[in-house]
């Protein structure tokens, strides 16, 4: 016999992300999941960001790896609350790792909590973890195909960023098709080209990171 | 490899519907494009989490949904398994649509055994 349902398979998933979302917004905290592949600079942008923006924000970070607390330890030095989780085999952070880690976390007086999904392009996209918006990332190292080749973090983010500009003139880029590839795939969502190193693009970055905090505050 | 954390939270789904006394003969699921499954990993994932358990055997039936596509220049509908193509017309630039659901669409399950009347 046949059992008729229609119910989203991640419904579990979706419903501790849920709970995650009404905790941090209650108190006042907007949250950001930072997904892009490993190398791509995501943990070398949020020591930079965390020490620009200190003490003007006060931010918290729950690391993503498969192994290590190496992105942990580096953080630690210019942020007061960074929680590391190592999901071992798991390719991505689900929402009860991040339910996990908000219970090591102190959200009273926080502005901000970045979550700095595991590398990779792919599997983080589909798992709500109960944040307030995605945030893409893509390095020009890795070639100008690469969003053609993810469209479903060009589709679900908030936001894109491309980082590691500053190596445009030694790497072969086609930074006019990897544009027009974003704006196929998703024409309303922003696109960031920065660098860490030269530091062009990076005030872009931390006033939107400024504006999230801002809508958080007055929602 | 998200397949098998998506296999993992199927069979979770799965046994919160499987009535009791049945055994599980299949499950229909369905996805769109944006979740960028791979048939062939689905279907190994889900013989793994299923792998001991008393779903093991049940066939997993799934519908993959490509991508829709239109042409702004000629007005074309047309479904593809990759977003960024060009229309036969020439336009360099259709514009692609797709979702990222993926929903349990159906159980096949046995008849409930009956249970033996007391003697």
């Amino acid at each position: 016999m046949e059992v008729q349902i229609v119910e989203n398979v991640l419904k579990l998933n979706d419903e501790i992300a849920s709970m995650n979302r009404a905790a941090v917004r209650a108190a006042g905290v907007r949250c950001i999941d930072l997904i892009g592949a490993p190398g791509c600079g995501k943990t070398a942008l949020l020591e930079a960001t965390l020490k620009t923006l200190r003490p003007e924000l006060r931010i918290a970070v729950i690391a993503g790896d498969l192994a290590t607390q190496r992105d942990a330890d580096r953080m630690a030095r210019f942020c007061d609350q960074v929680v590391q989780i190592n999901t071992g085999k798991g390719c991505h952070l689900e929402a009860n790792h991040v339910r996990q880690a908000l219970g090591r976390l102190s959200l009273k007086g926080l502005d901000l909590l970045i979550i700095e999904n595991v590398g990779n392009l792919i599997c983080p996209v589909g798992f709500d973890l109960g944040q307030d918006s995605k945030v893409g990332m893509f390095a020009v190292s890795d070639g100008d195909d690469k969003a053609a080749k993810h469209p479903y973090i060009v589709r679900e983010a908030g936001l894109l960023l491309l980082s590691k500009i500053d190596l445009l003139p030694y790497v072969p880029f086609d930074l006019p098709l990897f544009r027009q590839d974003v704006q196929r795939l998703n024409p309303t969502v922003p696109l960031l080209e920065l660098s860490v190193v030269s530091g062009q693009g990076f005030d872009a970055w931390l006033d939107w990171l400024r504006r999230q905090v801002s809508a958080a505050k007055t929602a | 490899m998200h397949e098998f954390s998506l296999a993992s939270a199927l069979v979770e789904l799965v046994r919160r519907h499987v009535p009791t006394g049945c055994r599980l003969r299949s499950v229909t699921v369905e996805a769109g494009p944006l979740r960028g499954i791979d048939r062939q990993t689905m279907q190994m994932a889900w013989m793994n989490a299923t792998s001991g358990c008393d779903f093991e055997g049940a066939a997993l039936k799934l519908i993959l949904h490509p991508w829709r596509l239109h042409c702004p220049q000629c007005q074309r509908h047309w479904q593809s398994d990759e977003p960024l193509v060009s229309c036969a017309c020439g336009h360099p630039t259709p514009t692609p649509s797709g979702d990222d659901q993926m929903r349990l669409l159906s159980l096949e399950v046995t008849e409930p055994e009956a249970t033996a009347a007391p003697a």
